[in-house]
């Protein structure tokens, strides 16, 4: 079951007497919603990303349904911006490796769930290929696979495809629209990029930087699955100059 | 532009113009790897035939040089007086109880070393004194504490040897990629699933290195504890030998040496290349 997050003047600094990296956030992201945000480099996305991960101490109040976040959580999986995959497991033990560390499945139940986890990423020809092997959109996709296998209510997202090339990044944002629509999961998807917000996101939340706030919010009224072609689309260009106008005075 | 370079641009629509098949420079002919294999063996026996000419012609005095065939003759010798067997045995049993625990006590301590700071806070002044100065040293003092016994001698290997299985598995842990340990952790990994999906895979590399290290370090430790601890074993041969001056005698001991370590690194090195297969992308 998706899950409710909720963040209440959410603060983190690193150090005392220093600057804030995220100021008073205040957000609610509902079960089963896609949220996104946005925001110039040192916003501190990443950091709200962590803390939401239970990675990092914060002040104010996190909460997954209900239940305050302090530590990380089972019901909570993180997709890195670099795949970080164990260069010594092959694809198939990539993706079981959250399902180990948790041990919350039996063995057969584990392989089975490797299995459909491999068509739905389309990697069963690379399962035994090491990470060495794999190309970089594969390995991110070994990535988003090792984080759904654990089933986790709440999928964080810090920057999947930041490091692809155009092609394999609008490829991946098409297929994780139908990875994800299965799952009953609330994602909040990090990025620095306008269109990938605009086009993955039911909404977009801007940060402003130095401290990160939230500056603005977005809602895509757009239906589920998204064509590649809806982001050559008038509304998009106008979802996409809206939120560059605001990142400009973020 | 000339017509042949003309002809390198224009490639089919939609095909990439095919890369030449000599696209790497050619290997120079010595840089082949049978090439090479050849003058390491050419290398060896022509050393060893010098030896046995410059023996055999007098050029040299074999009774302080011997000769590949003095050394044959004097191995038949130990092998036919059944002086040869127990002596292996001995130094065999002494290396392998000594690097065992050496591994073992470097292994185990380096990853407490490595991966928690209070231990290293602790156990670091004593890592670098030890491993700084001549070992060798504290052979009388071993000598008073164990008298002449077998618990000396692998008191002696184990000190010898222990130290580059330490430090290397130190340095490993401490340079394990911090990433897989917050994926780990973001999985809710427990402490001890930390250190056995992530450390001790990548620890494989420091380990073997280690170990590598470690087995010539031991032999060290065997032949110098063999000489002033036990006289016995294949260090033992070999002052006995020498002090008798029979230098076939010796050279069979130090050949001995010699092809175990050999043995020994390549038996690990072809370990190390199966277990880390998946480096090769």
């Amino acid at each position: 079951m998706s899950a409710n997050v909720s963040l209440t003047s959410v603060g983190k600094t690193f150090a005392p007497g220093t600057r804030p990296v995220l100021d008073n956030i205040n957000l609610e992201i509902h079960p089963g919603e896609t949220v996104t945000v946005i925001g110039p480099s040192g916003s501190g996305k990443s950091t709200l990303l962590n803390c939401i991960a239970g990675m990092e101490p914060y002040s104010g109040a996190i909460a997954i349904d209900g239940e305050p976040v302090r530590k990380p959580r089972r019901s909570v999986a993180m997709v890195f911006q670099a795949p970080h995959l164990l260069p010594w497991r092959t694809t198939v033990g990539n993706i079981s490796y959250g399902m180990q560390l948790q041990g919350s499945l039996a063995k057969d139940a584990q392989r089975e769930r490797v299995e459909d986890l491999l068509d739905l990423v389309k990697l069963r020809p690379a399962r035994g290929r090491y990470p060495a092997q794999l190309s970089g959109g594969m390995q991110q996709r070994v990535n988003i696979a090792r984080a759904l296998a654990v089933r986790p209510s709440v999928l964080l997202m810090d920057e999947p495809f930041g490091a692809l090339d155009a092609i394999s990044k609008e490829h991946l944002q098409a297929e994780l629209q139908g990875i994800v629509s299965g799952q009953q999961l609330t994602v909040l998807f990090i990025t620095h990029d306008i269109s990938e917000a605009v086009f993955l996101g039911d909404r977009v939340v801007v940060l402003s930087s130095d401290p990160g706030r939230i500056a603005a919010e977005l809602r895509i009224e757009q239906p589920r699955p998204r064509p590649l072609e809806w982001k050559r689309s008038a509304e998009f260009q106008e979802f996409y100059s809206f939120l560059w106008k605001e990142l400009q005075q973020a | 532009m000339s017509a042949a370079q003309e002809e390198t641009f224009v490639a089919p629509a939609g095909r990439e113009p095919a890369a030449p098949a000599a696209a790497a420079p050619p290997r120079k002919w010595w840089r082949r790897k049978g090439v090479t294999s050849a003058i390491s063996t050419a290398s060896v026996i022509v050393v060893l035939a010098a030896w046995q000419l410059c023996a055999s012609q007098g050029v040299v005095d074999e009774k302080l040089t011997s000769s590949p065939w003095g050394v044959v003759q004097a191995a038949r010798f130990l092998i036919g007086n059944g002086q040869l067997g127990p002596d292996v045995a001995s130094s065999a049993k002494l290396f392998g109880v000594g690097l065992g625990l050496a591994i073992a006590i470097g292994a185990i301590g380096g990853v407490l070393i490595g991966w928690w700071r209070l231990v290293a806070a602790v156990f670091e002044p004593w890592i670098a004194i030890l491993y700084s100065m001549p070992l060798i040293a504290l052979l009388p003092l071993i000598l008073v504490w164990f008298g002449i016994s077998f618990s000396a001698e692998v008191v002696m290997v184990v000190l010898i040897s222990v130290f580059p299985v330490l430090v290397s598995v130190i340095t490993g842990t401490r340079n394990v990629d911090q990433e897989l340990v917050r994926l780990a952790r973001s999985f809710c990994g427990s402490e001890l699933a930390v250190i056995r999906t992530v450390l001790f895979p990548s620890l494989i590399p420091y380990f073997v290195s280690g170990v590598r290290l470690a087995i010539g370090s031991a032999l060290v430790g065997v032949v110098v504890s063999e000489y002033f601890l036990g006289n016995s074993g294949i260090g033992g041969l070999i002052v006995t030998a020498g002090e008798n001056l029979q230098s076939g005698e010796v050279f069979v001991g130090i050949t001995i040496l010699a092809l175990s370590a050999i043995v020994m690194t390549s038996l690990l090195r072809r370990a190390e290349r199966h277990i880390s297969q998946w480096r090769n992308g």
